[in-house]
């Protein structure tokens, strides 16, 4: 039945793709089924006003509320050409380098185009993440009109440089703590508010040796709402091994932000430094 | 008895190196004076850092070592009792299912937030611990239970069924890996590679209180398994209750490997590989393999554990690769070795 499914929908894109490939020019305005492969394209999706031409979403689609009702197509580390082709989709936007090259190659024998995206973590890079997308989408103008109000929020917003050392933590298996480092949406925040993150020179997530973060000895422990409860909770989080020695957990200065808030670095960015900043002013 | 002498004395002095290495070996650089003055004198003499670093070797350095040592004995003698009992050199404490059952019950209570029920009290910083010790126990009852024929444990119907729930194990881990959320796979992904970062001196306590008497208690079975080597028909004609010993021996070496696999994730290779190096460098009885696999495996997982936590600071390796890295070579030299005094 699936096979009959694929090869109809084969047979449809292709057809689909023929009308297309005529008109370059057009091929920016004619989207009409899109699948976003990462939770900020999604939210950038919606604020475009373009939620309605969403088909397929990923796992970390959870902003807005409204996102978790369209199809997940699973972790993009699993999608394969077939999964998404029967969502039947005329554009799939993906994070460079997250697709293989065989998917991508699957996919553009069934006629789907495939959009790369990278994303700077900064108050520009924000901006030209949505830019593209409008572009891509044919909604500049729209794009246009949020930007005003987002510059006018970011020019409101003033970084009040601080002596806070804040560390972030993402998760935790048997041992060993991940924390981000620089290079990450979490810690571009903390720099962006005028704290200083004790791993910035490191890239990406850090699996932490726990007498380093003794050592690093941050004063204030940043996790998603979402970490916190896999985390044990609050008293779980200050009794892990090398947290618990940190001038963090003596004076319980715990920030918890919602995860898709921190990470996405699109619009809400304005709206995620006031939050970060409010909390850390709070333990001054 | 000449060999033997230099055996014990190189692996005395190795392991001794080992452990002063891994004592100083760190973040923190760790000064004796201080270290005392935190222990037995005015720890308000000491400066900030080196009440900290007195701190990092006291409450994260110390417990790490020791359960390195634990857990590295418990993983080989287990691997070395279960060699000898099902005759089998391919054995490790892993065939029965023990870690995919562990690793299983670990990702379904990820997942499902199940140990985020006792989270709220002082269960919650050892729910996770305590559901993968029940995951490692269930597959030790069910491969007993099912491999039980009118009390005697089939050791080829243990192994179908070590298949069986490898196969289980290995399946219902994926199907959580894709049910997962972003949050969840990362925490899942880190639980299932193996280290000993979350050692403390209460877990250490725990795993003490339950793994040395029984260790102690298999080094008092090496005739047993002696017996055993020449085929459990044999076995029984020399006086060895052969359904009771067996099902002990199964019992006390899945028990350990099941407290281990709960506290550090699944650590592979030292069970498996440790008792073929004592054999290697020497054939003696089981109770001399017993007691070296013990003392090897220990001092092998504290090496690695200490090059895991020291050798990209701030950052750390997961343990199973330094073990593979450090054991493999070592192995295949010796099975090589071996192959030449075979044709000599």
């Amino acid at each position: 039945m699936k096979n009959i499914f694929f090869i109809a929908a084969m047979l449809y894109l292709s057809a689909c793709n023929n009308n297309t490939q005529k008109t370059p020019e057009q091929e920016t305005i004619s989207f009409e089924r899109i699948i976003s492969l990462k939770g900020v394209y999604t939210e950038i999706l919606f604020d475009l006003g373009l939620a309605s031409k969403i088909v397929g979403v990923d796992v970390t689609s959870a902003y807005p509320e409204e996102a978790r009702k369209i199809r997940s197509v699973g972790h993009i580390s699993g999608v394969t050409a077939s999964g998404l082709a029967t969502l039947n989709p005329d554009l799939v936007l993906y994070p460079a380098g997250e697709l293989s090259a065989e998917v991508l190659e699957q996919l553009a024998g069934l006629g789907i185009k495939t959009i790369a995206l990278e994303q700077e973590y900064s108050i520009d890079g924000a901006k030209s993440l949505v830019r593209k997308i409008a572009e891509i989408t044919g909604t500049v103008d729209f794009a246009e009109s949020k930007f005003a109000q987002f510059d006018q929020e970011i020019a409101k917003f003033e970084a009040k440089q601080n002596d806070f050392k804040v560390c972030f933590i993402y998760a935790r298996g048997a041992g060993t703590l991940m924390v981000g480092g620089g290079n990450t949406p979490m810690g571009s925040l903390i720099k962006l508010v005028g704290a200083s993150n004790p791993f910035e020179e490191y890239d990406g997530f850090v699996p932490l040796n726990s007498e380093a973060m003794a050592v690093a000895n941050p004063d204030v422990l940043f996790v998603f709402e979402s970490g916190l409860q896999s985390l044990g909770g609050e008293s779980g989080l200050l009794s892990i091994e090398g947290v618990a020695l940190t001038k963090a957990a003596k004076l319980k200065q715990i920030v918890v932000m919602d995860g898709s808030l921190v990470s996405h670095f699109a619009l809400r960015l304005p709206l995620a430094l006031n939050e970060l900043q409010q909390k850390l002013q709070a333990f001054q | 008895m000449k060999k033997k002498t230099l055996w014990f004395g190189i692996l005395g002095v190795v392991s001794l190196l080992i452990v002063i290495y891994a004592l100083q070996a760190g973040m923190a650089s760790l000064s004796l004076s201080d270290l005392f003055s935190f222990w037995f004198g005015d720890a308000s003499s000491l400066n900030e850092t080196s009440l900290l670093s007195a701190k990092i070797f006291t409450n994260l350095r110390a417990p790490r070592i020791v359960m390195a040592l634990i857990i590295g004995a418990s993983l080989a003698i287990s691997g070395a009792v279960l060699q000898g009992l099902f005759r089998n050199p391919l054995v490790d404490p892993g065939l029965i299912g023990i870690s995919s059952m562990a690793s299983m019950f670990a990702a379904f209570s990820i997942v499902f937030g199940v140990h985020e029920l006792f989270s709220a009290s002082w269960m919650g910083l050892f729910a996770q611990n305590l559901v993968t010790f029940i995951g490692a126990s269930l597959a030790v009852v069910l491969a007993v239970l099912l491999s039980n024929r009118n009390g005697n444990l089939s050791i080829m119907t243990l192994l179908l069924v070590g298949i069986a729930l490898n196969a289980l194990g290995g399946a219902v881990t994926g199907l959580m890996t894709y049910l997962s959320d972003d949050d969840q796979l990362r925490n899942l992904i880190f639980w299932l590679m193996g280290s000993l970062g979350s050692a403390s001196w209460i877990k250490v306590a725990v795993i003490g209180a339950i793994n040395i008497p029984i260790v102690l208690y298999l080094f008092t079975k090496g005739k047993i398994l002696d017996s055993f080597g020449l085929g459990e028909e044999d076995a029984h004609y020399i006086g060895t209750h052969v359904k009771r010993e067996k099902m002990i021996l199964i019992v006390a070496a899945s028990l350990i490997v099941s407290t281990a696999v709960s506290i550090s994730g699944i650590i592979g290779f030292v069970g498996l590989v440790v008792p073929h190096i004592v054999r290697l460098l020497m054939r003696k009885n089981a109770t001399f393999l017993l007691l070296n696999s013990a003392w090897l495996g220990a001092v092998l997982l504290l090496f690695s554990d200490t090059l895991a936590r020291t050798i990209v600071l701030p950052k750390e390796l997961p343990i199973g690769i330094i073990t593979s890295m450090i054991g493999t070579p070592i192995f295949l030299m010796m099975v090589l070795r071996n192959k030449n005094i075979v044709k000599s």
